[in-house]
């Protein structure tokens, strides 16, 4: 068994909803998004682990909390044995870099107004951990790895392509020399054929640095080219989570399994049945009472409208939280 | 549009035309104010009641005043005073409202509160009404004019730096910054402001024509700049009793600010399509 290095419990994030001056005067509760709610998962050294959800189900603010991006509602963030929600703000700035992330979009992650030179070398200066003499050749190392040239140092943000600056990116990210990489939809803005470049790219550094990555994206194919484990959230809570081959050939939760089959696929053999998930996303503010999925899961109940099912271990490594649970017993 | 098509065909749209024009004629404006005797040999504040009231000629090509004075002499020796409150009127609240804008939208919640709200209370007010008001407590001096516009023009700076560091603060480059362990005021002045600045300092070039105004206002009210002291608005306001059948003394000043509002307004253009321009050429 290896060790823990990142490890959530409980974790709420909420944000309030702006209310007006008639709703302050009427007196009207304070009413919130929740947009995290009560979420706990581990993450061992060195995995992969992909983090996968509709858009708007919280992906990104869990990952942004975990950074404390956001300043985070309630539970316990351990990082390599500190308490992340614990640590006052002088100590976190001095921590904080052991953890980076990777941004969804490559134009606006990077300020404009920065060559790459200034932007690396400004991290590694207010750090301190590089003596000066040796930060252009820290500078080099780092863009080698993410397959740049010494080119690319004097030049700005705009002068890059869409893949270009996800490199630079990553290359920002890596200069600390981070433990953990937290990459939030880092190629869902590229082209499919930058994609792969990027995807084989984090694998590539993740084996060589040896770096443990939380890898969040809404494209199961690419979560399962990259992950070891992979996490299933629906609106705020973890509906699913376990060994990547096993999750994606048995899923035990039917929204796991409704989001596989609406994934297409290229595969000439395969019957072509389009799988469509009925319904919209519940809205994040009035969330459905009982099972959040049963508005539109097939096999919902008397019981899944009013029983929150709890995320039980089906398995060591393998839960879900679903009263109809497929695989194995099947649907009730 | 069409006019626009027919000139951007003689025109190249890459050459800053309004830079190289506003600057040639701030030059000429900037020449008068460090070397006033190459333009003229009179003394701005010598009497001769001999030819007063003269109308423009090549001996006096702007005329003279009711006292004699060489109008253009005085013009000339103007641009100094004026300019010089220009910038210093402009230069403070440009330096402070950013500031405060800066902080305002950085750190949001009651201090961002507590500043707008003192902001708009200023907004409510006139700026030359609040200015006037200022300056009938202080007194009347040259130094007071100074105070006044910078009491009452910071807001102006700090509306456009908070509205841009509002947008500026929730992006991708920021909050990967803020994962990076820098301290706020890093993040504000070496992230933040430098993708903020841009619409003040461009308000500011013409900012300094507003102040100019403002100051020539004064002086016509006999607020500000004291005579004998040849300052153009106050030049404008000597010469009004004899506006009838003396013109030039009013209309050729006017002309001199006009002058330099134009060089300003064409300079603070240039300027702007320069700081847009990220890289890309």
């Amino acid at each position: 068994m290896s060790e823990v290095l990142l490890s959530v419990e409980n974790m709420v994030k909420q944000f309030p909803i702006k209310q007006t001056m008639f709703d302050v005067i009427a007196r009207k509760p304070k009413r919130y998004v929740r947009a995290v709610d009560d979420v706990s998962f581990q993450v061992q050294k060195g995995e992969t682990v992909g983090l996968v959800g509709e858009s708007g189900c919280g992906k990104s603010t869990l990952a942004k909390t975990i950074c404390r991006l956001h300043s985070p509602d309630g539970g316990k963030v351990v990082f390599d044995g500190m308490d992340m929600f614990g640590l006052r703000s002088d100590e976190l700035r001095r921590v904080r870099y052991k953890m980076q992330m990777v941004f969804q979009d490559p134009y606006s992650s990077l300020n404009p107004r920065m060559t790459v030179r200034q932007m690396l070398t400004e991290i590694l200066s207010v750090h301190k951990l590089c003596p000066k003499e040796e930060r252009t050749a820290r500078e080099l190392e780092v863009l080698d790895m993410v397959g740049m040239g010494e080119n690319a140092l004097d030049r700005y943000p705009s002068q890059f392509s869409g893949g270009q600056r996800q490199r630079i990116n990553i290359a920002r990210a890596l200069i600390m020399k981070p433990d953990m990489l937290i990459a939030d939809e880092p190629v869902s803005a590229l082209d499919v054929s930058i994609q792969a470049q990027i995807i084989n790219l984090l694998i590539d550094l993740k084996n060589e640095l040896d770096l443990t990555m939380l890898f969040i994206s809404h494209d199961l194919r690419v979560v399962k080219y990259i992950s070891d484990r992979v996490v299933v959230m629906y609106l705020g809570r973890i509906v699913e989570m376990g060994e990547t081959e096993e999750l994606y050939e048995s899923p035990c939760h039917p929204y796991t399994d409704i989001l596989l089959k609406a994934a297409p696929e290229v595969d000439p053999d395969s019957d072509g049945g389009e799988y469509v998930i009925h319904g919209e996303t519940p809205s994040p503010i009035d969330i459905p009472g009982g099972c959040r999925f049963h508005p539109r899961c097939p096999y919902a109940d008397e019981k899944c409208k009013t029983v929150e099912p709890p995320l039980v271990e089906l398995w060591p490594g393998r839960c879900v939280a679903c009263h109809h649970r497929l695989g194995g017993q099947g649907p009730a | 549009m069409k006019t626009k098509t027919i000139l951007s065909k003689k025109l190249r749209p890459d050459r800053p035309y309004a830079l190289i024009i506003g600057g040639v004629m701030l030059a000429i404006v900037l020449l008068m104010t460090f070397f006033p005797s190459l333009f003229t040999s009179y003394d701005p504040l010598e009497q001769n009641f001999a030819i007063a009231l003269k109308p423009p000629s090549a001996e006096h090509i702007f005329g003279t005043d009711n006292y004699g004075r060489d109008l253009f002499t005085r013009v000339v020796y103007g641009a100094r005073v004026d300019l010089k409150i220009g910038f210093l009127a402009m230069i403070v609240p440009l330096f402070v409202g950013s500031f405060i804008g800066l902080v305002a939208g950085w750190f949001g919640g009651w201090v961002d509160a507590l500043l707008m709200r003192i902001q708009d209370i200023m907004t409510a007010f006139p700026f030359t009404i609040l200015v006037i008001a200022i300056i009938s407590i202080l007194g009347r001096s040259e130094s007071n004019v100074y105070i006044a516009i910078w009491l009452v023009g910071w807001k102006d700076y700090t509306k456009l730096v908070r509205s841009e560091v509002l947008i500026e603060k929730n992006s991708e480059y920021i909050q990967a910054v803020r994962s990076l362990g820098f301290s706020d005021l890093r993040i504000m002045f070496r992230h933040i402001l430098p993708n903020t600045i841009n619409s003040a300092v461009v308000y500011a070039v013409s900012d300094v024509m507003l102040c100019m105004l403002v100051a020539a206002s004064l002086s016509f009210l006999g607020l500000g700049v004291q005579p004998p002291v040849p300052e153009w608005g106050a030049i404008i306001s000597e010469g009004r009793p004899f506006i009838l059948n003396a013109w030039w003394i009013c209309a050729l000043p006017g002309l001199a600010l006009a002058f330099t509002g134009t060089s300003l307004s064409l300079l603070g253009e240039g300027i702007s399509h320069i700081l847009t321009n990220d890289g890309r050429k």
